[in-house]
């Protein structure tokens, strides 16, 4: 039973219609009188310093209006996260990697700004390059940033337990080795940015970008500008998955020439530079050793991770770190040490992406637990529900895990996809398999997580919404629209939204860690509340009622005892108005998650996030044994997201993840040569079609979390955890095979089928 | 799109760059990536007649080109950074873009595209694998906007309407200065992206004889996915059997993917013609077709893996053949 009139409801997306017909506008379709085009020249080498670069030929090219190098701009370093800039905008010293920004042109015409960039010359002294995270770490490889000789440029250590001794009181010590591949966001929309300079002197940049305050920050450094001096718009924008969290070469390059030249100026990425030039989920080395007893209790877990990180940093010490605490739930491991690792090489850059750092280690896990119940005799079923994690438990990191619905959602899943049924016992090629996860509805105590929101009531009942939050397709504004809808008592086709303008949106993080709906949700919530109170005092006031008995519901303020005793909100209003208060109605909020125990999350135990999600995904497949083609039949994801504000717009999300997990699992790969991406575009790269997804269940485990709005928690990145795992245990049951590298493509299928054959 | 012989270029250039010397000094080394340019032309002919075409094809000899679709032109274009003087739309010309059935032949049009060949009733009732084929092409746009001719004249060894026209040994009518002449479309593939086209001749239409109503054919095209995809390996092939004896009485099998053009696999046919179809003459069938097969690896398959898929594919094929003919006996 829904007791709410907006939030649970199944409301399309309120930008959905201008999506479908082609309104929307993203980026590339605004421009600007007297636009100028852009263009970058990217570095055709993996390592090599820049002797030289001769931008004369550019410049007297026809319609060019300036180039630059590295040498022309500021010499501030970018990078997401402060402790670990490592980048400039345009290489200045030496490239790092085939892609990496040497210069830069803007000329009144597209075709003539790639004209011309053919037209600069660069001299370079190639390096020796390394491409291999292990041979990078070894003493003597090529050091590819200077501050740090061994090329491991983030790290983390964690330990609690006693790992030594659980492994020698352990039954059973399994041991495996663990390979992820590069991969993809592959948002439609690619990267692109247009900035205008006004009189002032002030930048305005429109970017595709996934958090505006952020960037604004970091273009505001790498312009070497005050942060008052840079306004970031965010249009429309075509899926981010962590790609769009980065400052990027084009927000750079399109602020500083508008400076330069006076005129907008509007850089766009190619599909190419996407896949090459902007972030990829990190490929990972892992080591894994699990120590068992007898009864199928997980005694200790050791795990030593190399993350590929590519030529520089982005978010490397962050996503190393969410790799290792993610690894602490959702089972009960008493004994734990982690050693991970991110290192360069001279290949595209590992950044944020759905999971964050996450899906690889969970494959790892995941994987090795059907390999160690098979050979222990135990269902993989079983062994997950024996060691899952329960609500309250002490958690060995100090962890609070408030609650966990894990076991619930293992059982609802495995009864979805007929576990008991099917599980080792359907025929040679046709397989079923179930991973779990656990994933933090956004972090606490850490900087930069305050959201702002402020509630205006107009004068004819309209409501305007201010919000920071930045709505990249998952559909931010119409659920913090819902749950502003909701707290006034409106519908929905009320609530005009304004987001993410940095100088008419209040403060909010951006989309990332799964927290959007929780921060500006609560902080939308919070300012509507503030609002409608004031409201109330005047209603109150007039009706000679308490303004605690009043409530706003179907456009009426009414007191909550006698519904027939109220007005209509126009009414409302003017009672307002007629009583002689300040106009207009305005509420404010702001949030920050709160923190209940004291965060440490590099180095010492203690708890982390407000509220943890637990889920599950199920499989089934198909194995063509004689293509190695898998089909998935089905997945079923039972995953516990608190109360969905939009039903529709989590099982969004839910699908999505599935064919990324599917993706991860069978299909991509951003494959390199010596540093050079081979299969940059969509139809080499091969990201799933609609052709390929299967039916999908979702199966309800719907609660109702204390701390988020109307009870909502994250659906986000979570969902992206098991999908692979779950694909990739389904063809173990299948064939008979466990994979410790992705993708599973068929031919490795084949090669695994007849290599069992041959034994 | 460098289809199904892709990324040579890149290749190259990272032969080239393994060849130059640590430390040493370079200027502009090269890389096809980053490079590209919009596709660029003086001008732009939408003709109304072949004979135009011709015309202007010749008047400036190797410095014009065809245009279809252009799917695979300007995408080329763009990859390699190549202009040219002039193109010529041949998109307009009346009656190019038919598809017709007389006197037991099918005749393409030119610039007929993929849509229209998967919907196209005659195909559908005298010759369906071909529809099916059409139907499998790359996207939905690409199915409206690509050509018959282009797919073909592209010579892409991918081609996916090469292979099921190669078993209704299709004859390609082609216009040039000198007039009109007839080449099987056997002959008319020499080498990736090459035909037996010269610079100044169009392909026209595309000849084929209906199916035998006491044949079958079939078409099957593995892609690494069902949409939006290349094949890896792509097989047509036609059957006819003595219904009494189940020996094979005809036998095509069309080869795509698999070598330098689409091809016949003529030694697998040969083996199984007269023979009694049964499992081990298929997949002896099969064997022969994957000898004849010489695929390359790229970032998709590797030539082995092409290879095997040459001989689960073929057998597959045959054995849905045989299914349909046993349907018909029914
Ligand atoms: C995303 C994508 C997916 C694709 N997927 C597939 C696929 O699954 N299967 C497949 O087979 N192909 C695929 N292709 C390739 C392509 O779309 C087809 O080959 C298409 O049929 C080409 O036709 P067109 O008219 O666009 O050719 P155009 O690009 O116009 O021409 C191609 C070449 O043929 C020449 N030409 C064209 N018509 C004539 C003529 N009548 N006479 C003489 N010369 C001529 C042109 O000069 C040019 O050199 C794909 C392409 C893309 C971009």
């Amino acid at each position: 039973m829904n007791k709410f009139n907006v939030v649970g409801k199944r409301e399309p997306m309120l930008d959905a219609l201008d999506k479908a017909t082609g309104r929307a506008r993203f980026t590339d379709d605004l421009s600007l009188p007297g636009m100028l085009y852009g263009k970058i020249l990217r570095s055709p080498l993996p390592h090599a310093k820049i002797l030289y670069v001769d931008l004369s030929g550019a410049e007297k090219a026809t319609g060019v209006k300036a180039a630059i190098s590295g040498k022309d701009i500021p010499k501030k370093k970018y990078g997401i996260v402060p402790m670990a800039k490592d980048e400039y905008a345009l290489a200045i010293d030496k490239v790092r990697y085939i892609g990496d920004e040497v210069a830069a042109v803007v000329a009144t015409s597209l075709d003539a700004a790639e004209e011309a960039i053919s037209k600069i010359h660069v001299d370079y002294e190639e390096l020796p390059a390394v491409f291999d995270p292990l041979e990078a770490m070894k003493p003597g490889a090529p050091i590819i940033h200077d501050e740090v000789p061994n090329n491991v440029s983030a790290t983390i250590r964690k330990e609690f337990g006693d790992v030594e001794k659980a492994f020698a009181q352990s039954d059973f010590i399994f041991e495996d080795t663990f390979e992820t591949q590069a991969v993809n966001h592959c948002p439609l929309e690619p990267q692109a940015a247009l900035a205008m300079v006004d009189h002032s002197g002030k930048v305005t940049l429109w970017s595709s970008t996934q958090i505006p305050f952020f960037l604004r920050r970091n273009l505001a450094t790498t312009l070497d500008i005050p942060e008052s001096m840079v306004r970031i718009i965010k249009p429309k924008v075509g899926g981010g998955f962590g790609q769009k969290i980065d400052l990027y070469a084009k927000d750079f390059c399109a602020a500083f020439f508008a400076m330069k030249t006076k005129r907008p100026v509007k850089f766009v990425y190619e599909r190419e530079e996407v896949f090459t030039s902007t972030r990829q989920r990190h490929p990972m080395h892992i080591q894994l050793k699990t120590g068992m007893k007898k009864d199928g209790t997980i005694l200790a877990q050791q795990f030593k991770v190399v993350a590929d990180g590519g030529a520089y940093n982005s978010t490397a010490p962050l996503m190393i770190t969410l790799a290792c605490f993610f690894i602490m739930l959702p089972y009960r491991i008493e004994n734990l040490l982690f050693e991970g690792f991110h290192v360069y090489t001279n290949k595209p850059v590992g950044g944020a992406m759905r999971g964050h750092g996450i899906p690889q280690v969970r494959f790892a896990v995941e994987a090795q637990l059907d390999t160690i119940a098979e050979k222990m005799g135990i269902d993989p079923l079983d062994l997950r529900l024996k060691n899952a994690f329960q609500a309250g438990e002490p958690h060995p990191a100090k962890l609070l895990v408030q609650s966990c619905g894990f076991s619930d959602t293992l059982i609802k899943a495995a009864e979805e996809i007929g576990w008991k049924e099917k599980r080792g016992k359907l025929p040679f090629g046709r397989g079923v398999g179930l991973a779990g996860a656990s994933f933090p509805s956004g972090v606490s105590n850490m900087s930069h997580i305050s959201s702002g929101a402020v509630v205006k009531i107009e004068r004819d009942g309209a409501i305007t919404l201010l919000t920071g939050a930045a709505d990249i397709g998952q559909g931010a504004e119409t659920v913090i629209s819902q749950i502003v809808a909701e707290e006034l008592g409106v519908s929905l086709k009320e609530i005009r939204i304004t987001a993410a303008d940095t100088e008419i949106t209040p403060l909010d993080p951006g989309t990332f860690g799964s927290g959007v709906t929780l921060r500006a949700g609560n902080a939308a919530r919070i300012a509507a509340q503030v609002a409608k109170e004031k409201l109330f005092e005047a209603v109150a006031e007039k009706m000679e009622v308490e303004a605690r008995d009043l409530e706003a519901k179907d456009h009426r303020i009414f007191v909550k005892a006698n519904p027939e005793k109220g007005m209509s909100l126009e009414e409302a209003i003017k009672v307002y108005q007629y009583s002689d208060r300040p106009m207009p109605i305005i509420g404010r909020g702001s949030y920050q998650p709160p923190a209940k125990e004291p965060t440490t999350l590099l180095k010492e135990d203690g708890n982390f996030s407000p509220a943890y999600s637990f889920m599950t995904q199920a499989a089934e497949v198909e194995v063509d044994t004689r293509t190695g083609k898998v089909k998935v039949l089905k997945m079923v994801t039972a995953h516990d997201c608190g109360r969905a504000i939009n039903p529709m717009l989590v099982e969004g999300q839910l699908e999505g993840s599935v064919v990324g997990g599917m993706g991860q699992a069978l299909y991509e790969e951003v494959i390199t040569e010596k540093g050079q991406v081979l299969n940059p575009s969509f139809l080499d790269y091969g990201i799933p079609t609609a052709m390929e997804v299967p039916p999908i269940t979702s199966v309800e485990v719907e609660t109702n979390d204390p701390e988020g709005p109307f009870g909502a928690k994250e659906s986000g990145e979570g969902t992206q955890l098991s999908p692979a795992p779950a694909i990739i245990n389904a063809i173990y049951d299948a064939i008979g095979v466990s994979f410790n590298s992705l993708p599973v493509t068929p031919e490795r299928v084949l090669e695994a089928l007849q290599k069992k054959d041959k034994r | 799109m460098g289809v199904g012989w892709p990324r040579n270029d890149v290749s190259q250039a990272v032969l080239k760059r393994k060849t130059f010397q640590k430390g040493k000094v370079m200027r502009d080394p090269v890389s096809k990536s980053h490079l590209w340019k919009k596709p660029c032309w003086e001008k732009y002919f939408r003709v109304k007649t072949p004979g135009e075409a011709v015309q202007i094809l010749e008047e400036l000899q190797g410095e014009s080109r065809v245009i279809a679709g252009g799917t695979d032109l300007l995408a080329r274009m763009r990859q390699e950074g190549f202009g040219v003087k002039a193109l010529v739309d041949i998109t307009c010309i009346p009656g190019l873009g038919e598809i017709r059935s007389e006197d037991g032949l099918i005749r393409l049009g030119a610039v007929a595209t993929p849509k229209d060949l998967s919907q196209s009733s005659v195909l559908r009732e005298k010759a369906f694998c071909l529809a099916q084929a059409a139907s499998q092409i790359g996207t939905p746009q690409i199915r409206n906007l690509g050509t018959l001719g282009g797919n073909l004249c592209n010579a892409s060894p991918a081609a996916d309407l090469a292979p099921p026209l190669l078993i209704f040994e299709a004859k390609a009518k082609i216009a040039g200065g000198k007039g009109e002449r007839e080449v099987p479309l056997d002959s008319f593939f020499t080498g990736p992206g090459q035909t037996v086209l010269n610079p100044s001749e169009i392909l026209k239409e595309i000849i084929i004889p209906e199916l035998r109503l006491d044949a079958s054919a079939t078409f099957l095209k593995l892609g690494r996915r069902k949409a939006a995809d290349l094949a890896l390996v792509s097989v047509a092939v036609l059957l006819a059997m003595d219904r009494k004896e189940r020996t094979c009485q005809l036998i095509r099998i069309g080869l795509g993917s698999v070598a330098p053009t689409p091809i016949r696999a003529k030694q697998a046919e040969a083996f199984l013609i007269g023979r009694r179809l049964d499992d081990r003459s298929i997949q002896e069938a099969a064997q022969s077709a994957m000898r004849e097969s010489q695929p390359i690896s790229d970032v998709r398959a590797s030539s082995q893996y092409r290879r095997e898929m040459v001989g689960v594919m073929v057998e597959r094929a045959i054995r849905k053949c045989l299914e349909q003919l046993e349907g018909k006996d029914v």
